[in-house]
C-alpha cells in the first residue's frame, strides 16, 4: 500500500520536478542566461513580477478587510459574500478571463467609462492584475478567516474598556495574531500568480515587451519549438516558486501554525 | 465614583435576559451581583460597562448620565471572565496598556507597571508572557491591567470562577484591600453565595433577570424577601405544610403563621439546618402524624468540619436536614436510628398563591 | 423607542467596512459573472444553445468530461491512499514528499504541459516506454488525462489528510481489537469518518479538472474533434472570431462552476457541522456589539 502510494506521488510530483531540473541544467547556465537575456523574455519576467507583487499588496489589505467582516459582523448577504469567495477556485481561468473582457470591453459601460478617462484597461497591465486578484481572492481570506476567528473577541473588548479607539484595538490586538496568516496567505497568492495562465491569456493581449507575461511567454516558445526558451523561464518561475514556498513553509514552522 | 442603575431592561428576541434592574452602590462600596448561572447578571455587568446597550433604563456614574456614553469615554476597569490578556504582548506591556492609550509619558507608565505588579504580588513577572502564567497569575495581571490607569470603578466578571480554593481566597483578600486602599468602587458578579457574602458591603439577589433582593450579607441571610433568596442563599431544608389556626404546620412541627388571614392555605417552610433543636431520645417508634410532638428518625450523620450534618426523617415522611455542633451531638449521645424530638427555632414561611 | 445617539458613531465605521468588503467582492466577482451570465441570458439562450449543439462543441464537452472522470478516480482513490499513508505512516521522506504535494498548486500550468511534452514528446525520455506500450500520450488523450490529473492532484489529499490527522487511530485500533481486517476497516470504519473531506476534496478536483487549461491546451496540441477539451474550444473559438461559440461555451462552464460551488459550499457546511476538521467557515465566531449580540451567559434556568 505504501509503495503505491509513493508511487503514484513519486510519479506525479518528482518527475515533473526531476524533469525541469535537469533540462534547464543540462542546456547549462550560460544559454539559459542568454536566452533570458533577450530583452522580450526579461520584459515578461519583471511584468509577471511587479503585477503579481501590486496584486500581492491589494490582496493582503483587502482580503485582510473581506476577512475580518466576515468573522466579526453579522449582515443581509453575509451568506452570499461568503459563498461568493470560493467562486475564483471552482470558475476556470480561462472563463473568468472572458468575464473580464465582456467586463471592460469597448461596448461595456465600464469599458466606455475608462476610455473616456482615458485609461487602458484591456489588453494592457491593469487588466493583469484585475485578473490575478480574481483568481487570488480567496486564497489570503481564507488564510486569515481561521486565524482571525481564534482571536478572542474579549480581548477586544479589555482593549476598549482600557480606552483604545477601535482603530487602536485592530492595530495592537488583532493585528499582530493575524499578521503570520496574512503573510503566509499573500506569498500563496504570489506564488500562484506568477504561473497564472488561462485568465491572463484572454485579458492580457499579449504584445511582447508590454503586457506579455512569462507564463504567456512559455507558451509562445513551445509553439513555436524554441523549448530552450521556453525551459529557461520555465527554470526561473519554478525556482521563485520553489524559494517563496520554502520561506512560507519555514516562516509557517517559525510562528509555530498549524497546517491549515 | 457611585452608580446608579435606573429600571434597566434587555430583551433578546421574546426572551428578556434583564428585567427591569434598578440598584445603585456608593462611592468605595463593593457590591455583588448574585444568582445562578444566567440570569442575566454578566449581562447587567457589560451594560454598565457599556460593552452592551440596554434596551431601557439609564446608567449614571458619578452622578453623571453615562448610558450613551461609548465604552472608552466610561474609563471603569473590567476585569472578564476569561481574564482577556492580550496573548502576544508581556504582562508589562498588557498592564501599561490603558496608559500607552492615554499617551502617558514613560517613566510614568514604566512607574505605574511597577507598582500595579507589586500590587498584585507579581513583580518579577513583567517579562513574561500570558501563555507561561497560571491561572491565579493571569487573574492578577488582569486585575492589575484594569486598575493601572486609575479607574474609580472596577466590574469583576465572575473573576475567580476557574482557580482553586486556596487561590480564590487570596484574590479576594487582594480585592478587598484594594478597594478599601483606593476607594474604589467595586461590582462583581459571581454565582458562588459565599464569595458574594464574604467581599460585599451589598448584595444584589438576581433571578432571570430580575431583582429578588438588595441588603448587606446579613439582611439577605436572616431576612430573606422572597422564596428565592431563601433557597439560593445559605443551606436550607423546605418543608411543606398548611395554615392551620393561626399556625403553620408541617406534619406536627409548629411556627408562628406570616399574619394576615391564610386559613387553609399551603406554606412552604424554609428552614435553615442550624435553626432545628433536637432534644431527648424518645422510644424507639416514630409517633404517629398529628401527635402534639414532633419526631424524626436519625437516618445519617457526617462529620463536616466542626459541624455534624444530620438526616432526619420527620414522622410525616419528609426529609430535614440539621446542623449541631459535635459538642452537643455528644451531649445528645446521637447515634443513627434513633428517634429524636424536633423542634423548629425559626423558620421562613411563605404561603403558596392559589394555583390550579 | 429610545434615541441612541451613540450607535451612529460605530455603526458608520462598521458600515463602511462592510462596505468597502461587499463593494470589493461584488465588483470583483459578481460584476463579471453577472455580466457574462446575464448578457447571455439576455440576449437569447437560443443563439447559444444552436451554436453549442454544433459537433466540435459537443465533443470538447465529452473530452472534457472523461478528463473529469479519470482525474477525479485517480486522485479520489489513489489521493485518499496517498493521504493515508502519509497521515498513518513512517519512512524517510515522508515529510519531503508531504511539502511536495503542494507542487501543482504553485506550479504554472503551462510548465507541467511543457514537462509532459518534454516526457512524451517526438524526443521525449519515456517516449520509447510509451511506444513500447502502443500508447500515444502526448497529442492525445492520455497525455491530457496525465495533465489535469497532476494539477488537481493535491485537492483530495489536502482535505482527507487533516481529517485523518484529527480523528487518530483510535476507532481504527477498536476495530482491529475487534477482529476486523485492515481492508475492512478502512471501508467500514476510516472511509465513513472521512466521508465528507472525500467528497469536498472529490469536488474540488472536478472544478479544477473542468478549468484546466494551459497545461492540456500544450499538450493535446488542440486539435478540434479530438483533442479538445471546453476551455481549449472557448479559446480556439475566440481566436477565431466566433464569439457566440466562445460565449455559449464559457456559458455552459459557468453555470457548471456556479452548481459546483454550491455543492462544495454545503459540503462545507454539514463537514463543520458535523465536527470534523475546522474549515474556514466564516460564520463569525465574535459578535458585534449591539447588533443582536447573543447573551454571554446561557440563558436556561437552573432550578434553585
Amino acid at each position: 500500500m505504501r509503495a503505491t502510494a509513493v508511487l503514484y506521488l513519486g510519479l506525479f510530483l518528482l518527475v515533473p520536478v526531476g524533469v525541469i531540473a535537469r533540462r534547464g541544467l543540462a542546456s547549462g547556465a550560460s544559454s539559459m542566461w542568454r536566452a533570458l537575456a533577450h530583452p522580450v523574455a526579461r520584459s515578461a519576467l519583471l511584468l509577471t513580477i511587479e503585477a503579481a507583487a501590486i496584486m500581492a499588496l491589494i490582496n493582503a489589505v483587502m482580503g485582510t478587510l473581506v476577512a475580518y467582516v466576515l468573522v466579526r459582523y453579522r449582515f443581509p448577504g453575509r451568506k452570499v459574500l461568503n459563498l461568493l469567495i470560493d467562486l475564483p477556485f471552482s470558475i476556470p481561468t480561462l472563463v473568468a478571463g472572458l468575464m473580464i473582457v465582456v467586463l471592460f470591453g469597448p461596448q461595456a459601460p465600464l469599458g466606455r467609462a475608462f476610455a473616456a478617462m482615458g485609461i487602458q484597461i484591456l489588453y494592457a497591465p491593469p487588466a493583469i492584475v484585475i485578473a490575478l486578484l480574481f483568481v487570488t481572492l480567496p486564497i489570503v481570506v481564507r488564510a486569515v478567516e481561521p486565524v482571525l476567528a481564534e482571536v478572542d473577541v474579549a480581548e477586544e473588548e479589555a482593549a476598549r474598556t482600557l480606552g483604545a479607539s477601535e482603530l487602536f484595538t485592530f492595530r495592537k490586538v488583532v493585528l499582530p495574531a493575524i499578521t503570520p496568516a496574512i503573510v503566509t496567505g499573500t506569498l500563496l497568492g504570489f506564488a500562484r500568480a506568477l504561473g497564472e495562465f488561462g485568465s491572463i491569456v484572454v485579458v492580457a493581449g499579449n504584445l511582447p515587451k508590454r503586457s506579455l507575461v512569462a507564463s504567456v511567454f512559455v507558451f509562445g516558445e513551445i509553439e513555436s519549438g524554441n523549448t530552450e526558451g521556453a525551459s529557461a523561464m520555465s527554470l526561473v518561475l519554478v525556482g521563485i516558486s520553489f524559494f517563496v514556498l520554502v520561506f512560507v513553509s519555514m516562516y509557517e514552522k517559525r510562528k509555530g501554525m498549524r497546517h491549515a | 465614583m457611585s452608580i446608579t442603575v435606573e429600571a434597566i431592561s434587555k430583551r433578546i428576541g421574546a426572551q428578556a435576559i434583564v428585567e427591569d434592574v434598578s440598584f445603585t452602590a456608593e462611592t468605595g462600596e463593593t457590591v455583588a451581583l448574585l444568582g445562578p448561572s444566567g440570569g442575566g447578571k454578566s449581562t447587567i455587568l457589560r451594560i454598565i460597562a457599556g460593552l452592551e446597550e440596554a434596551d431601557a433604563g439609564e446608567i449614571f456614574l458619578g452622578g453623571e448620565r453615562a448610558t450613551f456614553l461609548s465604552v472608552q469615554e466610561r474609563r471603569v476597569g473590567f476585569v472578564f471572565q476569561g481574564y482577556a490578556l492580550f496573548k502576544h504582548m508581556t504582562v508589562a506591556e498588557n498592564v501599561a496598556f490603558g496608559l500607552v492609550v492615554k499617551k502617558a509619558p514613560r517613566a510614568e507608565i514604566e512607574r505605574t507597571v511597577r507598582e500595579m505588579l507589586a500590587l498584585v504580588e507579581l513583580p518579577d513577572l513583567g517579562g513574561r508572557m500570558p501563555s507561561e502564567l497560571s491561572g491565579g497569575q493571569r487573574q492578577r495581571v488582569a486585575l492589575a491591567r484594569a486598575l493601572a490607569p486609575g479607574p474609580r470603578l472596577l466590574l469583576l466578571d465572575e473573576p475567580f470562577g476557574a482557580l482553586d480554593a486556596k487561590v480564590r481566597l487570596s484574590l479576594r483578600e487582594q480585592i478587598r484591600k484594594l478597594s478599601r486602599d483606593r476607594s474604589i468602587t467595586v461590582v462583581f458578579v459571581t454565582h458562588d453565595q459565599e464569595e458574594a457574602m464574604d467581599l460585599a458591603d451589598r448584595v444584589v439577589v438576581l433571578h432571570r433577570g430580575r431583582v429578588e433582593q438588595i441588603g448587606t450579607p446579613a439582611e439577605i441571610y436572616d431576612h430573606p424577601a422572597t422564596e428565592f433568596v431563601a433557597g439560593f442563599v445559605g443551606a436550607t431544608n423546605v418543608l411543606r405544610g398548611e395554615v392551620r389556626g393561626g399556625e403553620a404546620a408541617m406534619g406536627s412541627l409548629r411556627v408562628q403563621a406570616p399574619p394576615g388571614d391564610h386559613e387553609g392555605r399551603a406554606v412552604r417552610a424554609i428552614v435553615r439546618p442550624h435553626d432545628i433543636e433536637l432534644s431527648g431520645r424518645v422510644d424507639d417508634q416514630l409517633a404517629g402524624p398529628g401527635s402534639e410532638v414532633a419526631t424524626g428518625r436519625i437516618d445519617r450523620m457526617s462529620r463536616v468540619g466542626y459541624m455534624v450534618k444530620i438526616q432526619l426523617e420527620l414522622q410525616d415522611g419528609q426529609p430535614l436536614t440539621v446542623e449541631l455542633t459535635k459538642e452537643r451531638v455528644a451531649e445528645l449521645s446521637l447515634c443513627e436510628g434513633d428517634v429524636v424530638h424536633v423542634n423548629l427555632r425559626g423558620a421562613k414561611i411563605f404561603v403558596q398563591d392559589y394555583v390550579i | 423607542m429610545r434615541d441612541r445617539p451613540r450607535r451612529r458613531r460605530r455603526s458608520i465605521g462598521r458600515s463602511l467596512l462592510i462596505g468597502a468588503a461587499v463593494i470589493y467582492v461584488g465588483g470583483l466577482l459578481l460584476l463579471p459573472i453577472a455580466t457574462l451570465v446575464g448578457g447571455a441570458f439576455a440576449e437569447g439562450i437560443g443563439r447559444f444553445a444552436k451554436a453549442l449543439v454544433h459537433r466540435d462543441a459537443l465533443h470538447a464537452l465529452w473530452v472534457t468530461g472523461i478528463m473529469v472522470v479519470c482525474s477525479v478516480a485517480l486522485n479520489g482513490a489513489l489521493g485518499t491512499l496517498a493521504a493515508y499513508v502519509l497521515v498513518r505512516d513512517r519512512f524517510p521522506g515522508r515529510r519531503a514528499l508531504s511539502a511536495l504535494v503542494d507542487v501543482p498548486f504553485a506550479l504554472s500550468p503551462v510548465i507541467a504541459g511543457f514537462v509532459l511534452i518534454e516526457l512524451f514528446g517526438a524526443k521525449g525520455l519515456l517516449r520509447p516506454l510509451a511506444d513500447a506500450l502502443g500508447i500515444e500520450v502526448a497529442f492525445a488523450l492520455p497525455g491530457m488525462v496525465l495533465a489535469t490529473t497532476f494539477v488537481s492532484l493535491p485537492f483530495v489529499i489536502r482535505e482527507v489528510a487533516p481529517v485523518l490527522e484529527e480523528i487518530g487511530t483510535d476507532q481504527e485500533q477498536a476495530a482491529y481489537t475487534l477482529g476486523a481486517s485492515a481492508l475492512a476497516t478502512f471501508r467500514r470504519v476510516t472511509l465513513p469518518s472521512i466521508r465528507w473531506g472525500l467528497f469536498y476534496g472529490v469536488t474540488l478536483t472536478a472544478a479544477r479538472s473542468i478549468g484546466e487549461f494551459g497545461a492540456v491546451l500544450i499538450v493535446s496540441g488542440g486539435v478540434a474533434g479530438r483533442t479538445e477539451t471546453a476551455t481549449s474550444y472557448v479559446y480556439r473559438a475566440l481566436e477565431d472570431r466566433n464569439d457566440t461559440g466562445a460565449y455559449g461555451m464559457a456559458l455552459v462552464l459557468s453555470l457548471a462552476s456556479i452548481g459546483l460551488l454550491f455543492a462544495m459550499d454545503s459540503m462545507k457546511n454539514r463537514r463543520a457541522g458535523r465536527g470534523a476538521k475546522a474549515s474556514a467557515r466564516g460564520d463569525g465566531v465574535g459578535s458585534e456589539l449591539g447588533d443582536g449580540a447573543s447573551p454571554r451567559t446561557s440563558e436556561e434556568e437552573v432550578v434553585a
